[in-house]
């Protein structure tokens, strides 16, 4: 376990170059895309200089958005060999991405679509991920995303879908808790029953963040501080999971690093009530 | 009753209907009969929350994510052309050219180009070019590092090596013609003034893009030196460099030739910019 981080954003990266990331937390996640250079490898200029820094004191996990294994239309060879040479340069702790879809006729949508839960998908999802994880060389970490369509043709919860996407593709879970909130709100289903489908081993890694009650569904906009309601998931979460490494997003109205540290603070807090602080290897 | 779509018609169907440029409403009043019977079977619903608004919510995020990209990417570009004017070609862009690319941030890759045929390079003068200039300063943000050379490169040239010496630039050295002055506009917009009206006769204003230190700027370069910086930019010899800056001004022929002391002015000038990365002799 790494412990708990902060998604690394722009409105850091001077605290970053600075050397003072690595002093208030345990770990960061980058945006993998956002270090892609325009040759086809890791970046130049600031971006590099900052993740480099960052990378000397503390872990960095690559957290990718455009993977979307769900897209009928393979990863393209040029992504993941991009993707590729990044791990090869920064030596993330982990890659992960969302099992979504994101692509089609060779656009893409910079959004993580949902998924019909049915075998076709399922059978599309692991092929891809595979894929993905013969490219990169080691096992990816896939996020449950925020939705709000789902499909008549689904055949099985989304628990049950991402459980065995990850035991077929023999992958790991990244449980976004807040996503939990926002689908179980739009679609009408228990958060509790959502934990209780997934396999504690495969679980990696848990994301914290904020949404918006839009009146006729929640949106997922990581504006604000962890609620109540997720932050209480989380410590059902860390009961039946035991210790897990977790990460706070903040995306819109990115506050000063202090803000974000103490939500930080207040994972390990939780965590450190129920006895989940076990460190170690991931 | 149709059979259920495959997924890749769900994943068509989905992506026709959230990239439609009016929305969700628009798009299924377009729609064939097949795709609203689909659009109808295919995705649920609840009575407070309908299937045309949980797909306007998709619709809403793929737009304005885009949107604000390119309203990040172009902020110049953004102010003159004016809040309405710029939906509407962010629109039509949008619509027109789908990203292409993994990385968001490449998507406004053809935004300039896209703005020299579209009817607002009418109505807004030199708007294409200004474009061009906010995507190199874009593009020179993560350019791959070169490590750039010191003044000792150059006093480290034996005299007779001047003449055929050749400068090297970084990669993300650019210099660009614009009819009108990127960064006196630019400062206008960071000190909050409107726009300036259209103007009657463009003029030629040069602006070299670069980066020194990890921090991307941009300056204004005067003509005699943009003659020789884009001689160096484009190969030339020293010689030729000298020769290009002495060259009569296409725009002000009455304009003096730069003295000697000038050029060693631009010189040291470019090597404390980082704008050297390599001194080549052709001995």
């Amino acid at each position: 376990m790494l412990g708990h981080g902060v998604g690394l954003r722009l409105a850091h990266y001077d605290r970053a170059l600075a050397g003072d990331v690595g002093q208030q937390v345990d770990w960061v996640e980058a945006i993998s895309e956002n270090f892609f250079g325009s040759g086809g490898g890791p970046p130049g200029g600031r971006p590099r200089a900052v993740l480099e820094r960052v990378r000397q004191d503390i872990p960095v996990v690559l957290h990718g958005v455009s993977l979307g294994p769900g897209s009928v239309d393979p990863p393209a060879a040029e992504y993941l060999q991009t993707l590729r040479a990044v791990c090869d340069w920064i030596e993330p702790a982990w890659v992960s991405d969302h099992l979504c879809w994101g692509r089609s006729g060779g656009h893409n949508s910079h959004d993580l679509l949902p998924l019909p839960y049915t075998e076709e998908a399922l059978a599309v999802a692991v092929r891809h991920i595979e894929v993905a994880q013969q490219a990169l060389g080691r096992q990816l970490v896939v996020e449950n995303v925020s939705s709000y369509v789902s499909f008549t043709a689904s055949a099985m919860s989304e628990w049950e879908f991402l459980s065995e996407v990850a035991r077929r593709a023999d992958c790991l879970i990244l449980l976004d808790l807040n996503n939990i909130i926002v689908s179980a709100n739009n679609h009408g289903f228990a958060p509790a029953d959502y934990l209780e489908g997934i396999d504690p081993a495969r679980v990696r890694q848990f994301h914290l963040a904020n949404h918006t009650d839009a009146g006729t569904h929640r949106f997922d906009d990581h504006k604000g501080p962890v609620p109540d309601a997720v932050w209480t998931l989380y410590e059902d979460a860390l009961s039946r999971f035991g210790p897990v490494s977790s990460l706070v997003e903040w995306d819109q109205d990115v506050p000063d690093f202090e803000t974000l540290v103490a939500q930080r603070n207040e994972a390990e807090r939780r965590a450190n009530r129920i006895g989940a602080t076990q460190r170690g290897p991931a | 009753m149709s059979p259920p779509l495959s997924l890749r018609e769900l994943q068509a169907l989905f992506w026709e209907a959230v990239r439609h440029p009016i929305g969700i409403d628009a798009f299924l009043d377009e729609a064939s009969e097949a795709q609203r019977a689909a659009f109808e079977t295919e995705l649920e619903q609840t009575a407070a929350f309908s299937r045309r608004q949980r797909m306007t919510v998709y619709a809403e995020s793929y737009f304005w994510r885009l949107f604000d990209v390119l309203s990040d990417q172009y902020r110049v570009v953004t102010w003159l052309s004016g809040k309405t004017r710029f939906h509407n070609l962010v629109t039509d862009f949008v619509w027109e050219q789908p990203s292409a690319s993994a990385n968001v941030r490449r998507f406004g890759a053809g935004f300039a180009a896209y703005i020299a045929q579209h009817a607002i390079a009418d109505e807004v003068t030199g708007l294409a070019a200004l474009a061009g200039v906010e995507r190199c300063i874009v593009d020179a943000l993560d350019a791959p590092n070169v490590t750039t050379v010191g003044a000792d490169a150059l006093t480290h040239q034996p005299p007779e090596a001047w003449p055929t010496m050749r400068l090297v630039a970084p990669p993300w050295v650019r210099l660009l013609r614009t009819p009108r002055s990127y960064p006196r506009l630019d400062d206008a917009r960071r000190r909050g003034e409107d726009p300036p009206a259209a103007l009657a006769s463009p003029g030629v204003h040069h602006v070299l893009i670069a980066r020194a230190g990890n921090e991307v700027f941009h300056r204004s370069v005067a003509p005699a030196e943009a003659r020789a910086l884009r001689a160096m930019l484009d190969g030339a010899s020293f010689e030729q460099i000298c020769a290009a800056a002495a060259a009569p001004d296409p725009i002000d022929a009455g304009a003096d030739a730069p003295s000697p002391a000038a050029v060693v002015g631009w010189l040291r000038g470019w090597l404390e910019s980082e704008l050297i990365c390599a001194v080549r002799s052709d001995r």
